[in-house]
């Protein structure tokens, strides 16, 4: 995943998208298109913009600022910004021609919202024959929740995950990240690609419904075993209930809140992680001989491995197994990732971006590489409205009167 | 082949003339899974025993026969599965003549593994200019750690999901159903279809690489934020999401029945009201600064309040109480509450596979979007080499006396 020269071509060369969507699974999926190449325009509220998306925590400086957001500033790389107010008679003039010259529109408002303003599909197509219409409600269009409103995370509750995350005598921990906003983000970035290769082989304009909610039911394959065996899953830790694994789980380290999981699943493994651990003698104990045995023998050989690994820091003990040949990692946070971690630093996955009205810091750079078109960060996120400018005059050839007049009435 | 694409045009989708060979293990079997569902033909090749994830459990009526594994069945839906020794050189003669007909080709070996047995990307393109590789590896082929092995739970310590997840007093606690093979699969279907889109205007195809490690990491972005921007390590409060930042409280909290997922959520104030347990909540002083809302007493104090009302109340009515005050709140569901969710149920989420073989019918997880022009469909997972026939008789031209001594010699 090293070195790029310069003169690389992209992947999504000449896809145009109009991006309505905010918060976070739709500006995440346009996010992976534009590094691809795609010319993503993000259509925000004139002054406010996505509110909620540009008030994510963290702050940089911890200040808070329409321009400051973190998260905001590490979802919006490499696309155009503009401001649009398309209720106001004006401003859905200024739409249709937006939609007429791209691709993809996506969007992620409540269901219903696009026909209210007379924006649905039907309208859509009518403006742009081939269009492709992407809707990543939380719950889809149909149905007796389509209105209901979420976050990642509540879908999460719902959808049954948060439910066996955690250990078997506590509540329900819950995941700590939005992990439905990233379903929802691949599971877009999927559907707007493969209406791509239909329309281009068709010429037919597409409509995707999806649901956030399904995204992440997909992502709970014991479904399954509920719907074929009546079972439901319940909480194990560390445990794990489909496959012998053991040790399986995490521990101890050197140093403050630091850990390393280990995992082991062949006897192979086993015996490399004893020698490592320099052939003590309780793993001669008939006990732990057996994976079975030492499944049954969890908690006592727990306290054995714990013993030796608080020894070492969670780096140090990474490389020391690993080097053993057993599969074993830091649980790593933060400034681990950014500071320590090796082979992201070697990929050139982190990216330095400097701002105008915030310090220069490290985003999230492209996490999977094609070797011909590797994808790149090329821009910043913008500022509130950074692009009108460009994308109303050059893109859409207002003349300057025009846009004086759409800024008076603040339809931009 | 023409023939062949004809009859593969009867499933819709928007794939339907594209060709996946998969050889992925556990790790990337979601690809070839969400490849099919939009339509693939996709080629599943299977050592002739089986591959090792049909004795994975559960297993359909906790019989442990490598034909009723659940683990196998849902990462497999709509798969064709060939049996085929890769160790034997005749093995790997006719897995390029498979490849001279294909697409894609996706496969989790070590690139240095099929470099040894002649099967490197440079050597397959000679056969098939067109062909898309995708090499879904731990953490790359090439860099610090590329010789490191890694598990789910490895991967998902590595990459910061692991470091947030659980309660203070306890080690970080594994997030189950396998994320970081989920996500490294989402991502691996995301390049594959990029690189598909781009063919035809390289001309052909490229050599993709999605290494688990980074993709994960893309998905953990919130403990890198974090500290990128305010040098902040977000340590374990069990329950708590960590994108709203700093914080002690949870965001599962208890009601009369269970438990619901207040993420984001302004509390509904005039149904408190209404029922006399409102206290000073309603004040703005609490929700027009989020920094305010987050220091330790206002938490307690909020909370306090927030629980002595949810407790009055079921999950099922505070979800339909807040959601018809567009307040965002969801219920903490059981599995089995979620596989008889009412939207999911009334948009057709749960798929009736049937399964001739056990004489049985299974409801699956089914798609992620409705689309009338590229519909997502799940179909029967594979038994083992059930379609040799087809593929080496009728695709490869080899007569059924071949294939039996092809078969005696365990080839295929």
């Amino acid at each position: 995943m090293k070195k790029e020269s310069e003169n690389t071509k992209e992947a999504l060369q000449g896809l145009k998208i109009l991006d309505l969507s905010w918060v976070a699974a739709g500006p995440l999926a346009t996010q992976l298109l534009a590094m691809h190449g795609a010319e993503v325009i993000n259509v925000e509220r004139p002054e406010v913009g996505d509110h909620y998306g540009r008030q994510l925590f963290p702050y940089a400086d911890n200040k808070p600022g329409i321009n400051r957001s973190a998260f905001f500033n590490n979802s919006h790389k490499n696309k155009y910004g503009i401001t649009l107010d398309f209720v106001h008679p004006k401003g859905r003039d200024v739409l249709r021609k937006l939609i007429a010259r791209c691709d993809v529109v996506l969007e992620n408002f409540s269901a219903g919202a696009m026909e209210r303003l007379r924006f649905g599909y039907e309208d859509l197509k009518r403006i742009k024959k081939d269009i492709i219409m992407v809707r990543l409600a939380s719950q889809g269009q149909t149905g007796p929740h389509s209105k209901y409103v979420s976050f990642g995370p509540v879908l999460q509750s719902a959808s049954g995950f948060n439910n066996i995350i955690g250990w078997p005598d506590r509540p329900p921990t819950g995941f700590s990240l939005p992990y439905a906003d990233f379903t929802g983000t691949f599971f877009g970035v999927m559907a707007i690609l493969q209406a791509l290769i239909y329309r281009n082989s068709t010429g037919e304009s597409v409509y995707i419904d999806m649901s956030q909610l399904q995204t992440i039911s997909i992502a709970l394959s014991s479904m399954l075993d509920y719907t074929v065996n009546g079972r439901q899953a319940v909480r194990t830790g560390n445990q794990l209930t489909n496959r012998y694994a053991a040790p399986h789980g995490v521990y101890r380290c050197l140093g403050d809140d630091e850990w390393c999981a280990i995992t082991v699943f062949t006897e192979e493994e086993w015996h490399s992680l004893c020698h490592v651990m320099g052939d003590p003698d309780w793993t001669k104990d008939v006990r732990f001989s057996t994976i079975l045995g030492r499944m049954d023998n969890v908690e006592v050989m727990d306290r054995y491995i714990n013993s030796w690994t608080c020894n070492y820091s969670g780096h140090a003990l990474t490389e020391k197994l690993q080097l053993a040949g057993v599969s074993a990692g830091i649980v790593a946070n933060g400034r681990d990732l950014l500071e320590k971690d090796q082979q992201l630093a070697f990929q050139n996955y982190w990216v330095r971006l400097d701002h105008p009205e915030i310090d220069e810091y490290t985003y999230t750079g492209v996490p999977f590489k094609l070797s011909e078109t590797p994808g790149k960060v090329k821009r910043r996120s913008p500022l509130l409205g950074e692009d009108n400018e460009y994308v109303y005059k050059e893109l859409l050839s207002l003349t300057e009167e025009q846009l004086a007049d759409l800024y008076v009435e603040k339809v931009i | 082949m023409s023939e062949e694409k004809q009859i593969k045009k009867q499933h819709g989708g928007a794939l339907h003339d594209i060709t996946v060979l998969d050889l992925t293990d556990q790790k990337g079997m979601y690809c070839g899974k969400f490849l099919a569902s939009m339509g693939a033909e996709v080629i599943k090749v299977e050592p002739p025993c089986g591959c090792t994830e049909r004795r994975f459990g559960p297993f359909a009526d906790d019989i442990p026969e490598p034909e009723r594994s659940l683990y196998f069945w849902y990462r497999n839906t709509g798969k064709k599965s060939i049996t085929l020794n890769l160790e034997a050189a005749e093995g790997r003669e006719l897995l390029k003549r498979l490849v001279k007909d294909s697409d894609v080709m996706l496969h989790s070996y070590a690139s240095s593994y099929l470099k040894r047995i002649g099967l490197s990307y440079s050597s397959l393109r000679s056969l098939n200019r067109s062909l898309v590789m995708v090499t879904i590896s731990d953490f790359g082929d090439e860099g610090p750690y590329s010789k490191y092995k890694s598990s789910d739970l490895v991967a998902q310590a590595m990459s910061g999901i692991l470091f947030g997840s659980g309660y203070p007093d306890r080690p970080p606690v594994m997030i189950p159903e396998e994320p970081a093979y989920f996500i490294v699969s989402m991502a691996a279907t995301v390049a594959t279809l990029m690189a598909l889109v781009t063919r035809k205007q390289l001309g052909h195809g490229q050599y993709v690489e999605v290494p688990m490690h980074s993709c994960c990491s893309f998905a953990s972005e919130t403990p890198v934020l974090w500290y990128s921007f305010n040098k902040k390590i977000l340590h374990r409060v069990g329950g708590r999401v960590l994108t709203t930042g700093p914080g002690r409280m949870s965001h599962i909290r208890q009601c009369r029945d269970g438990y619901v997922c207040t993420y984001g959520l302004i509390p509904p104030f005039e149904w408190m009201e209404k029922e006399g347990m409102l206290g000073d909540l309603a004040d703005d002083k609490y929700w027009t600064d989020p920094f305010a809302r987050s220091s330790p007493e206002v938490e307690d104090h909020i909370t306090e309040i927030l629980d002595a009302w949810l407790g009055l109340h079921t999950k099922q009515e505070l979800y339909e109480g807040c959601q018809s005050r567009h307040r965002v709140l969801g219920p903490l569901n059981s599995i089995a509450e979620a596989c008889q969710d009412p939207q999911l149920r009334a948009r057709n989420f749960f798929v009736k596979v049937n399964h001739p073989e056990l004489g049985k019918e299974y409801e699956y997880p089914g798609a992620a979007w409705d689309s009338p022009q590229t519909p997502w469909e799940v179909r029967r997972p594979p038994r083992l080499g059930e379609h040799n026939t087809e593929i080496y008789c009728e695709r490869l031209g080899l007569t059924l006396k071949e294939l039996e001594i092809l078969k005696s010699a365990r080839i295929v």
